[in-house]
């Protein structure tokens, strides 16, 4: 996967997730991702397990990215909607820069 | 002018984190609208009274005091699930339902939390 794959130009909110599932900084996220009309999701770290949850709890609208340096360390299987990256950084620090959005990180 | 909103998630005391974010928000004042919210643990630091001399770290309510202007939001349900409802809260501290505390963040053009 290369960045400029990634380069989109778009109004969209971006996250950055880095804790697991339980943590209250994941369910705040979470709150927060739910009442975004457009967003971006990047897990990370500890983040990639909340691709184990059920994809319900993400909205449809949400685009999810994960890196995939984590997702080989926790042994974790992403779904095949989930984009996931080699150039996680590199493409996240290119889409919070061009993004018209906000950017949160957690 | 640019809106920041730091989120304090962590107890007051016990690490530097409340001390840092404080700060921070401090120095942003008149650059920016500075919001700080208090949520989960972050809460207890609303509370009125901290004696923090046991400890030897500067007492964060005064800080509090100082910075009058600084926009200081309770989240209401971290309070209630704590059990501080009742208790005596600092003055300049706003309260914020779920909703409000959420749109507060995400109404802000940066949020940064420690």
């Amino acid at each position: 996967m290369k960045v400029k794959e990634y380069m989109v130009l778009r109004s969209a909110d971006v996250f950055l997730l880095t804790k697991t599932p339980e943590s209250d900084r994941s369910k705040l996220c979470m709150k927060l991702l739910a009442r975004s009309e457009r967003a971006r999701l990047y897990l990370a770290g500890d983040g990639v397990y909340h691709l184990l949850e059920d994809k319900a709890v993400f909205p449809p609208s949400c685009e999810i990215f994960a890196c995939l340096e984590d997702v080989a360390a926790r042994g974790v299987v992403a779904r095949k909607e989930v984009k996931v990256l080699e150039e996680f950084y590199n493409i996240l620090v290119e889409d919070v820069m061009e993004a018209t959005g906000r950017f949160f990180s957690f | 002018m640019r809106s920041v909103f730091y989120l304090l998630d962590s107890a007051p005391y016990g690490s530097e984190k409340a001390l840092g974010l404080l700060n921070a928000a401090a120095a942003s004042l008149g650059k920016m609208e500075v919001t700080v919210g208090l949520y989960g643990d972050g809460v207890y630091l609303a509370l009125r009274g901290q004696d923090s001399k046991g400890l030897g770290v500067p007492n964060l309510a005064e800080i509090l005091y100082a910075y009058g202007e600084m926009r200081v939001v309770a989240h209401e349900p971290s309070l209630a699930k704590r059990g501080l409802f009742c208790e005596g809260l600092i003055e300049t501290v706003e309260l914020a339902d779920e909703e409000a505390f959420l749109k507060a963040v995400k109404d802000s053009d940066c949020l940064i939390l420690l």
